[in-house]
Formats: C-alpha cells, structure tokens, sequence
C-alpha cells in the first residue's frame, strides 16, 4: 500500500522540480547579459533603419515581418544558442557536475528544464515582433498586414536555437561550440542564396528573407504565395528534434521521449515537404490577373479632381502621393491642366510585356492614360518616378506607356516640373540620373519616360530658377520643334553639352 | 627576464594552452572558405570577402580561449610577470595562426583578394579576442576567461558589421570607402594591442 501510494509521489516530484528549474533558468536566461544586449541591439537596430532609411516612413507590413525573423534569429536566437549553451555547462564549469548526481533530478529532466527555459525568450519574441508591426502600423501610413505565421517565425527560430544550444552542451563541454555553430550559420546566409538560385530549396534555411525572384517590389499578401505555415511548423519539427536529442543523449530515453520525438519527426517531414511544394496555381493566376487587370481589384478615391486607385492594402498611401501630385499641378498653368488625371498602382511580376494590358484595364475602369504609382513608397526614388510621370502626363497629356521619350522642351520641363514636387523627388532626379539622361521607371521595372541628357542637364538646372520664369515660358518649351538647346536659351541657362540625341530625339 | 628562460617558458607555454578551441574555430573558417567554392562558382568578390572575414571571426573566437588557464589562481605567485606570461602564450600562438591564415588566403584565391587589407582585419579581430580574454581574465575566476570573451568575439563582430556608414569597418571591396575603413581598421588594432597591455598589469 504504501508502496503503491509513493509512486505518484515520486513521479509528481520531478515534474514539479523541472518546473521549479526551468523558472529559475527562464529567469537567469532572459537576464543574461547576452539576452540584454541581443534585445537592447534588435531594438536599437529597428529604431535606427527609421532613421536611416526613408522608405521606413511608408513601411509594408507583409515585408517588416519577414525583415523581423532576420534580426530576430541571429540577435535573440544567437543569445538563446550561446546563452542556453552556457547554462547547461555551467556545472562543469562550476566543478559541481558531480553533485548533480545526487539531486532529485536526473540529467534528462535538467535538460527538459533548460529547453523549456527557452520558451520565456520565445515568447519575448513574439512580444517584440507584435510591438514593432504594431507601432509602425499606429505611427506611420503603413501598407499590407502582417502574416501570423510570419511574424511566429522569428520566435521559432529563438526555440530552434535554444534546443541546438543545449544539445551542444549536452554533447560537447567546449563553450567554443556554441559561437562557432553561429558563425558557421552566418556563412550559410552568404553561400545558401546562392546554391538555392531563389527554388524552393531555399525554405529549408532557418529563415528566408529574400522575396519571390519574379516578385522584386513589395506586393499585397495574396500574391506572394510564401509557404509560412510549412516553414513555421518545419522549424518547430526541427527545434522539437533537437530538444528530444539532447533528452535523450542526457540519458533519458523513454516512450514518452520516443513518442515527443516521432511527433516532432512527423511535423519537421509534413512542414519540409509541403514547403518544398512548387507554387500554388491559384497564386499564380492571381498574380497575373493584378498585373495584368489591377482595376477589378483596387479601391479608388477622388481627391482635388484627382483619382487614385490602389490594392485595398495600400490605400493608406494615397493622400501621401495626393501630396506629390498636388504640388506638381499647382505649378502647372491652370488653362493646361487636364480634366481628369489618375494614378493607378501597379505590381509587375516576372513578365514584362504588360503595357498594352494596363490601357485597356485604365479606359475599361474610366481612368484612361493612368500614371503608375509603385508599390514602395516614402523613398526618393520612388518619389521622383511618379513625380516624373505625371509631369509628361500634364505636359503632354498622354500616358507614359512603355518607353514614352521626351525630347527638347518638353523633356527640360518635364525634369522642372518632377522637382517641383519637393527636394525629396528633386534628390530622386538625381539619383536616377546616368550619363544617357533619366528613366522615370513604371513599377520599378517597366520604362516609363525617358529624358535625354541634355535636357535634364538644362531642366535639373532649371531648378534654380524662379518657378514663374519657366511658367512663361511653358508654351515655347511645349512647342514642337523646341531643342534643349533652346529651351536653355529661352531660359537663359548655359547650353547643354552635345550629348547622346538618342532614346527616341532626333 | 633572463633570455634563458624564454626557451623553458614557451616549451612550458605551449604544453599548458587549450589548442582545441583555436584549432576548432580554425578548420571550421577554413572550411567556410573552401566549402562554398566547392559547391558553387557563383561567388563574387564580395562573397569571398565576406566568408575569409567569417573565417578570420572563427580563428579570433578560438583566440579567446587563449588565455584559459585552470591553474590561474595559484599563477600570480611565480616569478615570471603576468604580462610576460600572456605575452609566451600569444607567442607560441602566432606561427600557427600565421600559417593558418596563410592558407585560408590561398584557399580563397582570387584575382583581386585585397589580401592585405583582410590580413589586417584578421589581425585586429585576432588582437581584439586576446585583448577582451585578458580583459576578462580580471574579472571571472578559475582560468575561464574564453566563456566570456568567446561572446563578446562575437558581439564586437556583430558590431563592426553594422556600424554607420560614417564608421563602417566591413565595407565591400569595391567600396569607394574602403582605405579609409581600413585607416580604421589600423585603429582598432592598436587600441586591441594597447587594451592587452593594459589588461595584462598587476596587482589585479
């Protein structure tokens, strides 16, 4: 009887003590001064991009998440790997592995109570991933949604590092193992990219932060068609097996260890596999149906005269293009405006011979001759772009289309008129600028309009000028006929040099 | 110090050094150099840079652990300085690592490797493991200096990686930055060797 009676006993006792463990080694873990340092560094590096990159002024939530499990995996994840490592050496260290032997817990529930250890810096994980997409979506225009399983990955990561942490304290007493297996993972970043040439293959990384090749600018969550599910439960699979090793190799081999490691086989395989999966052909026409007919899926909204149509996720960047449009209009003589101007979003993916498309979807929609807005905003660059094409479809009211050119006059006021629009797109001129002129880029990736070098050379420098002496000047500029050269003329600016008269000048 | 007991002294030296964790950190950097230029051609410049600096991080965390000594407690009682004693360490050392790093450059062969330049990274992160161990030494017990200074390898690499373009240390080879980085870089080194002497006086 009393037998039968102290079995539970003694089976509650070291549940309880593991737990009692496990708290104790959470606390020491998420006070690490690693732990300290990987969190104060993730967080000091998110608020520094805010700074140094302006295009973090419109972020797109879809991208951050991912963005978040880099940062995330080799800042948390290396202190939950070193960190982790070094608890489990700690009593050889200490000189006491010994007395191990004579507490109530086995090696095996010790090493349970480390691995659970990680969970608290997981979770502390999550907690930053959740606070980062929550500030940017509260303080910024931000476009998109962030994705469960994405923003889930980074904390796995953390888990997954944890267990291959305490396996290796488990299997080697060198703290040199731990740094090392971090740093051989950092060469894995460089070379994997590379072996992998954007396949499927590359999802069996830890995280994979590159996009879809055939999607090189941010696109609405639908289209991009990442296997995060897969990938999320693939990393728990692998980070369970790690955890049931280091169990095991602790000398705990029981069923219920077996059973815990079965399981974790089966979801490491299910996730591995269905990631691996070629791409869904449901995204695929989904992607081709945005670039090709975006209008049946954007929302529009009428502002000053003006119509802007996006995907629904990025809606909340029009009044912020409305901003650019506006100041290039104001500067356009009010009986040249045109009735009716529209700026359209547009995604490109892969194919590049869509233009004919986009006019037929623009005159279907009632927005004929559309000026394409991207979808990455906030950046010089970009501002520039839109800035450039609207300036041609003011100027001459037609549609860039696909490799429209705007030679002499037209092509000085079209480079005056997009560095109107402030010194963010003004710096974005010159950015794009090479020694063959500019290309105000549709998407990023389809010509737009070109501008010859010699007339931005006269429009850049155009700039300087009192805004009215280049209004006056607006019918000579537009006219047929009207070179660079005169246009510099007329405006009373240094000749542009001779340069190259091609993309379409004669 | 006599010159007649460097000879004793180094032979003794090299006896007492934990060699697994440098000759660990250096076959894995080596293996970070020749694996990916096995697998792959796609490798550029930078790639190459990229992966002898994650090489040259290998063999300065295995420096770290240079300074471990179990038997430091009873060690300030011996005649022979403390700095001298480190000083024997990094000596016996440096042919290894030398030789070793000559090979992780021929492994990396490349037309255009700034052999040089990366020399002197590895140098300064080599210089700056020691100096943090020694560093550490001062504070943590029992010889384990490696345990602390192993990370803090880490995070100082983790630092260099992504400072300010205004300070930036890792720069791509055809950065118009790159002299000046490594001016910096010939800053970092002399305050890693300045950091070693300094940690390596006593009384503790």
């Amino acid at each position: 009887m009393t037998l039968l009676a102290a079995r539970p006993v003694e089976a509650a006792v070291p549940r309880r003590a593991t737990l009692a463990l496990a708290r104790v080694e959470a606390v020491r873990l998420l006070r690490h001064p690693l732990t300290l340092a990987a969190t104060l560094f993730l967080i000091g590096f998110w608020v520094a991009t805010w700074f140094t990159n302006q295009a973090n002024r419109f972020p797109v939530l879809q991208d951050i998440d991912r963005d978040t499990e880099l940062g995330m995996m080799l800042l948390l994840g290396a202190a939950a790997l070193i960190a982790g490592n070094l608890a489990v050496l700690r009593a050889h260290r200490d000189g006491t592995a010994g007395l191990g032997r004579v507490l109530i817990l086995p090696a095996g529930a010790r090493t349970a109570a480390h691995l659970l250890a990680v969970v608290p810096l997981a979770v502390l994980g999550v907690v930053l991933a959740l606070l980062r997409v929550g500030v940017l979506w509260a303080c910024t225009p931000a476009a998109g949604r962030p994705e469960a399983y994405e923003v889930l990955t980074g904390p796995a990561t953390v888990l997954l590092f944890g267990a291959l942490g305490v396996l290796l304290g488990r299997l080697t007493r060198s703290a040199v193992a731990a740094p090392l297996v971090l740093l051989a993972l950092l060469a894995s970043l460089v070379v994997l990219p590379l072996l992998t040439t954007g396949g499927r293959a590359r999802w069996l990384q830890p995280v994979v932060v590159q996009g879809d090749p055939a999607l090189p600018m941010p696109a609405p969550v639908a289209l991009l068609g990442r296997p995060a599910g897969a990938h999320l439960g693939y990393l728990l699979g692998v980070a369970g097996l790690l955890a049931v090793a280091a169990v095991a190799r602790a000398g705990t081999r029981t069923v219920r260890v077996g059973v815990a490691g079965g399981v974790a086989l089966a979801l490491a395989v299910t996730g591995g596999v269905l990631q691996l999966w070629p791409l869904d052909g449901s995204v695929r026409a989904a992607r081709v149906a945005a670039m090709e007919h975006p209008a049946a899926r954007q929302e529009c909204r009428t502002l000053d005269g003006v119509t802007y149509c996006a995907f629904p996720e990025f809606s909340r960047w029009i009044p912020a293009w409305h901003d650019l449009v506006r100041a290039v209009v104001a500067q356009v003589p009010e009986a040249r405006r045109p009735d009716r101007l529209a700026v359209r979003q547009r995604v490109v993916v892969g194919d590049l011979s869509v233009a004919g498309t986009w006019h037929a979807d623009d005159v279907a929609a009632g927005t004929p001759d559309a000026v394409t807005a991207s979808t990455r905003w906030g950046d010089s660059r970009s501002a520039a772009e839109l800035a450039g094409q609207v300036a041609y479809r003011l100027i001459t009211g037609a549609g860039p289309g696909a490799g429209a050119v705007a030679c002499g006059g037209t092509g000085v006021l079209t480079v005056w008129l997009a560095g109107q629009a402030g010194p963010l797109a003004a710096t974005g001129i010159r950015l794009l600028a090479d020694p063959h002129g500019v290309s105000f880029a549709q998407a990023d990736a389809l010509p737009g309009v070109d501008v010859p070098a010699p007339e931005l050379t006269v429009g850049l420098a155009a700039l300087h000028l009192p805004a009215g002496r280049v209004r006056d000047a607006w019918a000579t500029l537009t006219a047929p006929g009207t070179t660079a050269a005169r246009a510099a003329a007329l405006l009373g600016l240094p000749a542009p040099p001779a340069g190259d008269p091609g993309r379409g000048c004669r | 110090m006599s010159p007649r007991l460097l000879y004793p002294l180094l032979r003794a030296t090299a006896h007492a050094v934990r060699w697994v964790p440098l000759a660990v950190g250096a076959a894995l950097g080596l293996t970070i150099v020749v694996v990916p230029a096995l697998l792959t051609d796609k490798l550029t410049d930078t790639h190459v840079v990229d992966l002898v600096r994650l090489a040259a991080a290998c063999g300065a965390l295995g420096a770290a652990f240079l300074l471990d000594d179990p038997a430091g407690r009873s060690t300030p009682t011996v005649p022979v300085p403390r700095l001298a004693r480190d000083l024997a360490r990094v000596a016996v050392a440096v042919p290894p690592v030398a030789m070793w790093w000559a090979v992780i450059l021929l492994a990396a062969a490349r037309p255009h490797l700034p052999a040089a330049a990366l020399t002197l990274e590895a140098a300064t992160l080599l210089t700056a493991a020691v100096a943090l161990a020694a560093a550490a030494r001062r504070r943590v017990p029992d010889g384990g200096a490696g345990v602390v200074a192993g990370p803090a390898v880490l995070g100082l690499v983790a630092v260099i990686w992504v400072l300010p373009r205004l300070l930036a240390l890792a720069v791509a080879p055809d950065d118009p930055q790159w002299t000046v980085a490594h001016h910096r870089w010939a800053v970092l080194l002399a305050a890693g060797a300045a950091a070693f002497l300094w940690a390596g006086r006593e009384p503790v």
